[in-house]
């Protein structure tokens, strides 16, 4: 059961009363693994990642019904907050504290959470966490500039050393490069590789050619529905849904 | 609507098309071999197909960089490399029989014998099935030819342990030479056949 992060079940999925996620079943997320999930705009992609680490119940009239495990427990009988803490989220639109220092973004995370006692804590951590986004030697030198003097790529990777300041299990995506260049995108991909040794990772993708650059997994949604789900390679290579081999292939 | 990766391929598959139509005539010509004149034909199809396979090569890799193909197109540009490999490997052992019978200043109706004549029937008749497999995509085709060369594997070998016992003078070590590459020949049409299967099914 440990080997898989997230299990789930039977989900189906209500937003003011649209049916959004459709009987999703036997999905099951390996750890350490980059986990990527795609399909066209409106599939439920974002919808089931918000789901994840229970962000969707945020909203008003959701109605979810299934199972969801996180290492075999019930995610609905874990206190949200404590969950989060494990299951850490970034965007698609890179999300900084702009007013804040490139520092404070990072540290606010922490102290907002009540994990460092000291000062010198804090900069261990916060170090450490901008070591891990691959951030650190690009911005070393001007860690009190506001976050707003940074590329777009490195505001993504800022959000992602924010998040990874609470070391989380497991690091939810939502199409984190689509607002970015090129350039920026590698480096997040790149990172994103070297993370998971230490994390699951779970990406909404935008592409189906980053997923095959990138994922161990994917899971291609359609219409709200999980079309099919396995091995990077075998799915790229080799689909055995029709709709998936359409899409990846960019027939549909 | 055309997807810009169908038009790279529509090219890829003339260009596999032509090559095809040419391994096909180099195996032809050893039919009607006459001495020098067919050995430098021949050399000129081979040269030909070297040429055409690394056309092949850098459009496949025009591809794989421009496109980032996926699933079947995937499975379709991996394979093409193979095959345009393949279908050279043929031209190329065409101009080796020929070269062979010609330094030995033989031509095949000289000395060549039934066994021999047989399996160039079976290969020719196999590389038109590989290329009728090719162009239709027929796994059941492209099975038949993996078939079909275990036949041609197996008369190698019953030709060859016969060989060991006949002391026949040049056109026995002609005869044996040509056998040996016939077989390859036929191998080259089952890698094609597993390529085919490639595309067609994922694995061979």
């Amino acid at each position: 059961m440990e080997n898989y992060v997230f299990e789930i079940d039977h989900l189906n999925v209500w937003i003011e009363n649209k049916h959004i996620l459709k009987d999703i079943c036997n999905l099951k997320i390996p750890k350490n693994t980059i986990f990527a999930i795609m399909g066209p705009s409106g599939s439920g992609k974002s919808t089931f990642l918000k789901l994840l680490n229970r962000l969707l119940e945020l909203k008003k009239n959701v109605k979810i019904e299934g199972e969801i495990k996180f290492y075999g427990q019930d995610i609905f009988k874990i206190d949200p907050i404590r969950l989060r803490r494990r299951v850490g989220i970034v965007f698609q639109q890179p999300n900084p504290f702009y007013h804040m220092s490139i520092f404070d973004n990072v540290a606010y995370a922490l102290k907002a959470n009540g994990l460092i006692k000291n000062k010198a804590d804090l900069i261990n951590a916060v170090t450490e966490a901008l070591i891990r986004a691959n951030l650190y030697d690009e911005v070393k030198d001007r860690l009190n500039k506001p976050a707003s003097v940074l590329s777009g790529g490195q505001q993504q990777r800022l959000v992602i050393a924010r998040a990874l300041a609470l070391k989380p299990e497991v690091l939810l995506l939502d199409e984190p490069t689509s607002q970015i260049d090129v350039v920026g995108a590698r480096k997040i991909e790149e990172l994103l590789i070297s993370l998971k040794e230490q994390i699951t990772i779970i990406l909404v993708s935008h592409t189906p050619q980053q997923a095959a650059r990138i994922s161990d997994y994917v899971a291609l949604f359609y219409d709200g529905r999980l079309v099919e789900w396995g091995q990077s390679e075998n799915i790229f290579t080799y689909p055995k849904n029709e709709l998936t081999e359409k899409y990846v292939a960019g027939r549909i | 609507m055309v997807r810009l990766i169908d038009l790279a391929f529509q090219k890829l598959e003339l260009i596999l098309n032509e090559m095809s139509e040419e391994a096909l005539k180099s195996l032809d010509m050893l039919a009607y071999f006459k001495k020098h004149h067919t050995a430098k034909e021949l050399k000129e199809i081979s040269d030909k197909l070297r040429k055409l396979k690394e056309e092949a090569g850098e459009l496949i890799l025009e591809i794989l960089v421009r496109y980032q193909p996926m699933a079947t197109d995937l499975r379709f540009a991996k394979s093409a490399m193979e095959i345009s490999y393949d279908l050279y490997r043929i031209s190329r052992y065409s101009y080796d029989i020929a070269l062979a019978l010609d330094e030995a200043n033989l031509s095949l109706d000289e000395c060549i014998d039934a066994d021999v004549q047989n399996n160039i029937e079976k290969v020719k008749s196999m590389l038109n099935l590989t290329i009728k497999a090719m162009l239709e995509r027929n796994k059941d085709l492209a099975i038949e030819i993996k078939n079909m060369d275990q036949v041609i594997d197996k008369a190698y070998k019953e030709y060859f342990y016969k060989a060991l016992v006949y002391k026949g003078g040049k056109c026995s070590i002609a005869n044996l030479l040509i056998m040996r590459y016939l077989e390859r020949i036929a191998d080259h049409c089952a890698y094609i056949a597993d390529e085919i299967l490639f595309v067609i099914k994922g694995s061979k």
